[in-house]
């Protein structure tokens, strides 16, 4: 009896054993995740890095990709959307910061306020908060930046140098740029080219912004930019195509790379890959501002946002975007790529690790003062891009005059506001 | 006897009948499916989001009824796509056929090299064309393009070839027939060797000399492929997307638009589910239409 007792006792004990064992296999149940990333050459740069990284970290949770190799951050909330629509999960979405309005009013985003109020692990002190604010919408936090990048200038240092221009002093100010492309000019080169066609708006708005115009008046219902403010960044376009110092092309990058070009304004997101494509100098440089200040930058790049249903999966989600914002994550980013990544102490540890390096000092000195890049509301946000995108393109081929260009956008944009 | 036999073998007979009815039906349920499934039903559901406001991925469907279409009717935007969605086929489809018919009339009478030049112009067929169509963007393009620095070799201006407007349609239309051109000729080869060489024999003997030849046997006989071939390039140019993305994106301001185009920058860039809806509905009904009209052509056809 004895005997039998103490089988049935063992027998308990292993159930006991086995139960907790069960209980303790829920808890880290192990989960996959769907992640929406874009997957171009030189995003996968970082990205397949941080997976790798994220999966040893984290062994119970697997990372299913779905990539985005071509279209950009549109084509990317299309594709989370797509997913969303048709049922298939989506829980980790990469989204431009331009697009975070579309996003949070489809209503299929979770807002991040609960986990960073519950979890003590996550050190929101730690990132800097001008990039925070940049997934903030409504009072919300909805997104953690994965990397910001910022307008800068690339000067092609061979060609400055062989027209008697200093490479390491660049032009400050738009009639210094002018001059300098009148130089480059003589000497049988193209002289400048603002990436207008990055995106269609951010470029613009930069111009803008320093010139203390606005895209939108507070309200967000009606544009601000068809005053002389905005007739004088579209005039000045007008002014350096018309004169032959900016070539009217949408092709930025090909142009600088081909080695024809001095100075190129585009995202410092390229510092990475483009100097490693061009068998020349290249140095960057703040963009040039109308009376040649320290330039606003609206901060282009993107960061992560939750889309599970599942309670399990938004924890998991969560243990993600965490992960995303911590040393680790936030090295790979910012050597991998040209993006900045929020955390400020990794920031403080390259400031002083790459004090010599000019063309990153530049990145990470915008890095911290970046302005939010306006994410157009409503149904109408990416139609709205394309108005503005077109207005530039009107006026870069000298289609139409830049007042006509300007009145017209705002008048079309003002509609889609409605 | 007789009567008894009909009265018995009658619903033998009508039971075999429905037998066989049903077994075609049977038969034919697979098919029908899969046309139910990838054809019919996503034609029936366009034409229900056509007449709602839904931004994709959005909860909120709002029914609109007939306002997607006033607002497409109304659009200077989508008349001037549909103007060049006419311009770009019928000079496209004009083009690729007579393209096509004349390097296969070329090919058949030259005697050697035959499936070579085949293999050549039909190559560009094989190709992805978007892939191909990255390749013409950059021999296009106005500060970078091969072909303005060929120009300057021979002293010529550059030309804006892909931000003009007329020489952007322009360099849309002759990409297109580069890719279509050599299809259009696979099938007139496989029309030309189905004529029988007794006629040409025959119509020799009669005196009749190259034109005559080619009004009274080639063309007539070679009507079946024309119209296969005019059907063929006339979907394919309404179909062809993947040329005006890549090479123009439509622009410059519009001047590239064309339907499938704009279809996919409402649908898929703007997220603006019911209207691009109602711009595939239309765009269905006038390939309908053009189907329609394709059939009525069909009387001149010579399939003997």
């Amino acid at each position: 009896m004895k005997k039998v007792l103490m089988i049935l006792g063992l027998i308990g004990l292993a159930a006991g054993l086995g139960f907790a064992r069960g209980q303790e296999e829920k808890s880290t149940k192990p989960v996959t995740l769907t992640f929406y990333h874009i997957a171009t050459q030189t995003h996968v740069l970082y990205l397949n890095p941080i997976k790798e990284a994220f999966q040893k970290a984290f062994p119970g949770i697997t990372l299913q990709s779905v990539e985005v190799t071509a279209g950009g951050y549109e084509a990317l909330t299309q594709k989370i959307l797509l997913g969303l629509a048709s049922g298939e999960p989506v829980d980790i979405g990469q989204t431009g910061y331009d697009q975070l309005r579309t996003m949070v009013q489809s209503g299929k985003a979770l807002a991040l306020d609960p986990f960073i109020a519950s979890d003590a692990g996550f050190k929101k002190d730690n990132l800097f908060p001008a990039m925070m604010d940049l997934g903030r919408l409504d009072g919300k936090q909805w997104m953690v930046p994965i990397g910001t990048s910022t307008p800068a200038m690339y000067v092609n240092m061979d060609l400055f140098r062989n027209v008697g221009l200093d490479p390491e002093n660049p032009p400050k100010s738009w009639a210094e740029a002018r001059a300098a492309a009148e130089k480059l000019k003589a000497a049988g080169h193209q002289g400048i080219f603002w990436g207008w066609q990055v995106t269609g708006n951010w470029i613009f708005q930069a111009m803008l912004d320093n010139l203390g115009g606005k895209l939108v008046n507070d309200a967000g219902n009606q544009v601000a930019f068809n005053d002389e403010k905005g007739l004088k960044v579209l005039e000045h376009l007008s002014d350096l195509v018309s004169n032959g110092l900016m070539p009217a092309s949408d092709q930025g990058l090909a142009l600088f790379v081909a080695g024809n070009l001095g100075m190129w304004i585009d995202s410092s997101f390229q510092r990475v890959n483009t100097p490693q494509q061009v068998k020349f100098g290249v140095r960057m440089a703040p963009i040039p501002t109308p009376e040649g200040t320290v330039p606003k930058v609206a901060a282009g790049g993107n960061g992560a946002m939750i889309f599970s249903t599942d309670p399990a999966r938004q924890k998991a989600a969560w243990q993600f975007i965490r992960w995303m914002t911590e040393e680790d994550a936030s090295r790979i980013v910012a050597d991998k790529s040209g993006y900045t990544p929020a955390n400020q102490a990794v920031i403080r540890a390259l400031t002083a690790q790459f004090a010599s390096d000019a063309n990153y000092k530049v990145t990470l000195d915008q890095a911290a003062r970046v302005v939010p890049w306006y994410s157009w509301p409503g149904k109408n946000s990416n139609k709205i891009a394309k108005s503005l995108r077109d207005m530039q393109e009107a006026v870069v081929l000298g289609k139409k005059a830049p007042k006509k260009a300007l009145d017209e956008a705002a008048a079309e944009i003002n509609a889609l506001l409605k | 006897m007789r009567s008894s036999n009909r009265g018995s073998a009658l619903p033998a007979r009508s039971a075999s009948r429905i037998g066989q009815a049903l077994g075609a039906y049977v038969l034919i349920m697979p098919a029908f499916l899969a046309i139910g499934v990838f054809v019919l039903w996503p034609v029936g559901y366009s034409l229900v989001l056509s007449t709602m406001e839904w931004k994709l991925g959005y909860d909120a469907r709002e029914f609109v009824l007939l306002d997607n279409y006033v607002k497409l009717l109304g659009s200077r935007v989508f008349w001037n796509a549909a103007l060049n969605t006419v311009v770009y086929t019928v000079a496209m489809v004009l083009a690729s056929i007579a393209l096509g018919l004349g390097l296969s009339l070329a090919i058949t009478a030259g005697k050697r090299l035959q499936s070579f030049w085949q293999v050549l112009f039909f190559m560009p067929i094989a190709a992805t064309m978007s892939a191909m169509a990255v390749v013409w963007r950059f021999l296009l393009d106005g500060n970078l393009g091969i072909v303005n620095a060929m120009l300057a070799r021979l002293g010529a201006a550059p030309v804006a070839w892909l931000t003009g407007d007329a020489t952007a349609m322009g360099a849309v239309i002759v990409v297109g027939i580069w890719s279509n051109a050599g299809y259009a000729m696979v099938f007139f080869i496989a029309g030309l060797s189905n004529i029988p060489e007794a006629l040409y024999e025959a119509a020799a003997i009669d005196g009749a000399g190259i034109l005559r030849r080619f009004t009274s046997i080639t063309w007539p006989l070679l009507s079946p492929s024309t119209l296969f071939v005019l059907v063929i390039m006339t979907v394919r140019a309404l179909a062809s997307f993947d040329i005006v993305k890549v090479l123009t994106d439509g622009g410059p301001l519009g001047a590239t638009q064309v339907l499938s185009h704009l279809l996919y920058q409402e649908a898929f860039q703007f997220f603006d589910t019911g209207y691009a809806s109602a711009v595939a509905v239309v765009f269905f009904l006038l390939v309908l239409l053009l189907a329609l009209l394709q059939m009525k052509v069909e009387k001149w056809v010579h399939y003997q």
